[in-house]
């Protein structure tokens, strides 16, 4: 049942296979003919093929040789011209799957007991009017950077004043939030002046899950403050940006759900291993309105075309492709969006530059400069080389861009090299590491594990080094 | 020069490979029908990347260092051999480039169509402009590019031939020089292809020596349509098909992060999957070597690709046995999946080596990774409802093999989420998405094959015994689902 566009000279698929064309064009103009429903009118609208085995025989024989088909034509009576009724399967599943995205974000907006118009607008709340009643906290650049002190809770509080009607859901902007910690949202009101509400809130990745508080039966009158309480973050410092009161309503659900399908997903070290589709933390994947929109969609065409049979020449599995094809379509349209954004950076960051300065503008660029100088004190061939450095990454990276050499670092732990490991003619590269002391009067280098060897600094640079090991 | 140099380098073992496809031609209309072309030319990659890594293997051996004339001159010299026997066979690609050009510009197409096409065939140029931009000017990036694969190419560039790679110990205790990295002990093939790129400019190049990434997912894309066209669908449905699986997001990341093996290991079992079942079926020297050529670079772009060998076989097996058979593999696939999980729950310790039959599923992850993020575009959902609309065209006689495929593929990953251990032999210790992203691109192919209507021979071994001739002129069958007038 192909994807294609209904013709209606020949109805080639309802032919027997026959052996290949001779080349792509001789598949002919019928070529992208779909599968009509068998007995279909359209079946007979080619005045010189019958309907059936007869018409199967004739055109089996068209393909084989055309003088065949002059003379079964000639044998055949003349049959009136039907025109074949226009096939609307494609313009009904476009109108269908859009009636269908319609019907979702309503029903998405029911379900969040949503208002589709308001007249409220977002209130911003940034970190410069925060306050940390509980625990201790700085500015740094556009956010508060706050950490409990010992066990106790961390509280992180701003004054505010709209009517909770307005305003029913609290976006709180805050990062760096451990598993497990245990947050909540505090607020009061002018309605209950004497009593601080909290409500539990969702740490998802390090951020705080937005709430909804329209069912909220204490969430009434002005709201005069809000806070979030975090209890079990240990030392870890959390970044607050700020918070957002926002109006519930059908433009604000739109906003904050496009806000986060649409969000830029730049290449991390993990985006090899899988792709988030936009922000980090979503409210509604894409994914999941797009595919009930089209099984909507799919439902409203098969009950338009068993009211109206002869308007719809294609069969279910076609239907139910098309309304695939149609959400995949908007789907790709959201990953290449991202896929430009990320091309137009890259460009912007190593377009018109040759190798040596693409790996210079790259993330290790320092690691890459230090080791340009390191490899012109090597002697040629490929040395003997061990490199420390405290992050994997630039352990990994300096062996990288130290090849052809021999390179060894440890992929997993950072440790300094076990006894026995070097031997005279070995070179140590030293990245950013503590714990090796060079001592230039006795000609050595000792490890932090206490292993000494005898080393002449070639190459020393703020906390880095090359030794070699004689 | 070297942009020059760099397209040749690139273009060598496309030209070798989709030449040697050529020259398997028997001068038959076969060998001009609708999609051959793209499929040649996408087939002929893989195949081709077998054919220069195979000469640079023979290079290293006999002790003649890499060069261009060492590597290139036998690449070229097997390119004209294999172009004279073309010509001979009376393979003639001058038409068959006409044919495809016009079809590429949707000519035969009526104005709806064509503009879906037009539409679809731009869609798919930006996505591999994009692409393009992205793998030619961004260093190698992701972890193992840098770590695992292009060490290797970067030193046997170097030394200008094959050095041995040892784990840490090795290299500590060595008393003839080796080199270390991430993963000494992973297959040779890809670095081979990027220590060629180098070696042709006569530099190493981080971002040069990614191209051939981006030419794969090109031929997987033009295997995906020329199947499909290859099957008897039109132009229009098989660019489809091609669009979808070449949109995959993780796809693209692959290619955009070049360097990783799980790419080239998709379009070689796309490839060796869909050839190998018509080949077996057909006998076509050219599906013959194409579907040999991409099932031997499965073991040889990476140590877990022979896992994708066994998940071929069920496919393969049942299209050379009669179709009362297919049941009885596709049960006997069961009973190993569920023999496998009964081993699990009697001998939970169970081990071989570091590969542990240790029960710890992550159902979870599949599920979130499969339908909610954007990995797959509705890809599970696109398998659920072609299951649910064509499952009687999944079982015939076409079918059947590639659903047992794809069946065995679903339970290798169902086996890799529920014991994550087996990931040392199927993913290489790593995410289930990059064992998926095998699979995935075939699973299009498959889809797009079952919503065909099953060509008449299919549908006749369903009805009659299996050993039956197909009745001569007999009409395709009606659809599964009842038509407006049955209805």
């Amino acid at each position: 049942m192909p994807i294609g566009t209904q013709r209606s000279d020949v109805t080639e698929s309802s032919l027997p296979p026959r052996e290949p064309a001779t080349d792509e064009s001789a598949a002919g103009p019928g070529s992208d003919q779909p599968a009509l429903p068998e007995g279909h009118p359209a079946d007979t609208a080619e005045p010189t093929l019958d309907a059936g085995a007869e018409s199967a025989a004739v055109a089996d024989a068209a393909v084989a040789d055309p003088a065949a088909v002059a003379a079964a034509s000639t044998r055949l009576p003349p049959v009136p011209v039907v025109p074949a009724p226009r096939d609307r399967t494609v313009i009904a599943t476009v109108v269908a799957f859009v009636v269908a995205c319609v019907l979702v974000v309503a029903g998405y907006v029911a379900l969040n007991g949503a208002v589709f118009r308001s007249t409220a607008s977002a209130r911003t709340y940034d970190a410069t009017k925060m306050n940390v009643p509980r625990g201790v906290g700085r500015i740094d650049r556009d956010s508060l950077v706050a950490q409990a002190t010992g066990n106790d809770v961390l509280i992180v509080a701003v004054a505010t004043d709209f009517r909770a009607r307005d305003l029913a859901t609290i976006a709180w902007d805050v990062t760096g939030l451990p598993d497990g910690a245990d947050a909540r949202l505090l607020f009061n009101s002018d309605y209950t002046p004497r009593r601080v509400h909290n409500r539990p809130l969702v740490v998802e990745n390090g951020k705080l899950r937005p709430i909804a508080l329209t069912d909220d039966r204490e969430w009434l009158g002005r709201i005069t403050g809000l806070a979030i309480a975090v209890r079990g973050s240990g030392s870890a410092a959390i970044r607050v940006r700020g918070v957002v009161a926002k109006p519930l309503s059908l433009g604000q659900l739109l906003a904050d759900r496009s806000g986060e399908w649409f969000r830029n997903e730049p290449w991390t070290g993990t985006s090899i291993n899988g792709v988030t589709g936009g922000a980090t933390t979503q409210d509604l994947p894409l994914p999941i309105p797009l595919m009930i929109a089209a099984l909507i969609a799919f439902a409203l065409v098969v009950l338009v075309r068993r009211l109206l049979p002869t308007r719809f020449l294609r069969g279910v599995p076609s239907i139910a492709a098309l309304v695939f094809v149609m959400a995949w379509l908007l789907l790709d349209a959201r990953w290449t969006a991202n896929l430009a954004r990320q091309a137009y950076a890259t460009i912007e960051r190593y377009g018109g530059k040759d190798a040596d300065e693409r790996a210079r503008a790259a993330e290790d660029g320092e690691l890459v400069a230090f080791l340009d100088k390191a490899k012109a004190l090597l002697p040629d061939g490929p040395q003997r080389i061990v490199v420390l450095a405290q992050a994997h990454y630039f352990r990994g990276r300096a062996g990288w861009h130290l090849l052809p050499h021999r390179v060894a670092w440890e992929p997993v732990r950072d440790i300094a090299p076990e006894p026995g490991m070097l031997k005279p003619g070995d070179y140590v590269l030293v990245w950013r590491r503590p714990g090796a002391q060079y001592d230039a009067s006795k000609g050595s280098v000792r490890f932090d594990n206490g292993v000494e060897i005898p080393a002449t600094a070639l190459l020393v640079e703020r906390g880095s080094a090359l030794f070699a090991v004689h | 020069m070297s942009i020059t140099l760099l397209v040749l380098a690139l273009l060598a073992p496309l030209l070798a490979g989709a030449s040697l496809l050529a020259a398997c031609g028997t001068g038959e209309g076969t060998d001009r029908g609708p999609g051959m072309l793209p499929w040649t030319l996408g087939a002929g990659f893989v195949a081709g990347v077998l054919v220069l890594t195979s000469i640079m293997r023979i290079d290293a051996w006999i002790g003649v260092p890499f060069g261009i004339a060492s590597i290139g001159g036998p690449v070229l010299a097997l390119t004209a051999i294999f172009a004279w026997m073309a010509k001979r066979r009376g393979v003639a690609p001058a038409r068959a480039w006409a044919a495809s050009l016009r079809t590429l510009a949707g000519q035969d197409l009526a104005k709806p169509a064509r503009l879906a096409w037009l539409a679809l065939v731009a869609w798919i140029a930006v996505r591999l402009a994009l692409l393009l931009a992205e793998v030619a000017l961004r260093p190698l990036y992701a972890w193992d590019a840098w770590s695992v694969w292009a060490t290797k190419a970067k030193v046997f560039y170097a030394m200008r031939t094959v050095v041995p790679f040892a784990d840490l110990a090795g290299w500590t205790s060595a008393t003839t020089p080796v080199w270390f990295d991430a993963a000494p002990l992973q297959s040779r093939m890809l670095p081979l292809l990027q220590a060629w790129i180098a070696t042709a400019i006569g530099a190493w190049d981080d971002a040069s020596v990614a191209l051939p990434w981006w030419l794969f997912l090109v031929a997987l894309i033009l295997v995906v349509y020329g199947e499909i066209r290859r099957r008897g669908a039109p132009p229009l449905h098989a660019l489809v098909a091609a669009w979808l699986a070449g949109s995959l997001p993780l796809l693209g990341m692959q290619v955009a992060l070049a360097g990783y093996a799980d790419l080239p290991l998709a379009a070689a079992f796309t490839l060796g999957a869909l050839a190998g079942v018509r080949a077996v079926r057909t006998r076509v020297p050219a599906d013959i070597v194409a579907a040999g050529a991409a099932l031997a670079s499965l073991a040889l772009m990476k140590s877990s690709g022979w896992a994708w060998i066994v998940v071929a076989l069920p496919g393969l097996v049942a299209v050379a046995l009669p179709r009362r058979w297919h049941r009885r593999i596709g049960v006997l696939l069961v009973v190993a999946a569920i023999a496998v999980v009964g081993i699990a729950a009697r001998f939970p310790n169970l081990a071989f080596g570091p590969v542990s039959f240790d029960y710890a599923p992550v159902w979870e992850t599949l599920a979130s990774d499969g339908v909610l993020l954007a990995n797959w575009h509705l890809l599970a959902f696109g398998i659920i409802g072609t299951i649910l609309l064509r499952r009687r065209r999944l079982v015939d006689a076409e079918m059947a093999p590639l659903t047992l495929i794809l069946a065995a593929g679903s339970i290798w990953i169902a086996a890799l989420a529920a014991f994550p251990a087996l990931r040392l032999w199927g993913a290489d210790f790593l995410g289930l998405n990059r064992a998926i992203l095998v699979l995935a691109p075939f699973a299009i192919a498959w889809m797009a094959v079952a919503i065909l209507d099953a060509p008449a021979e299919a549908v006749e071994s369903v009805e009659a015994p299996a050993d039956a001739a197909p009745a001569q002129g007999a009409t395709i069958a009606p659809s599964p689902e009842p038509t407006p007038e049955s209805a």
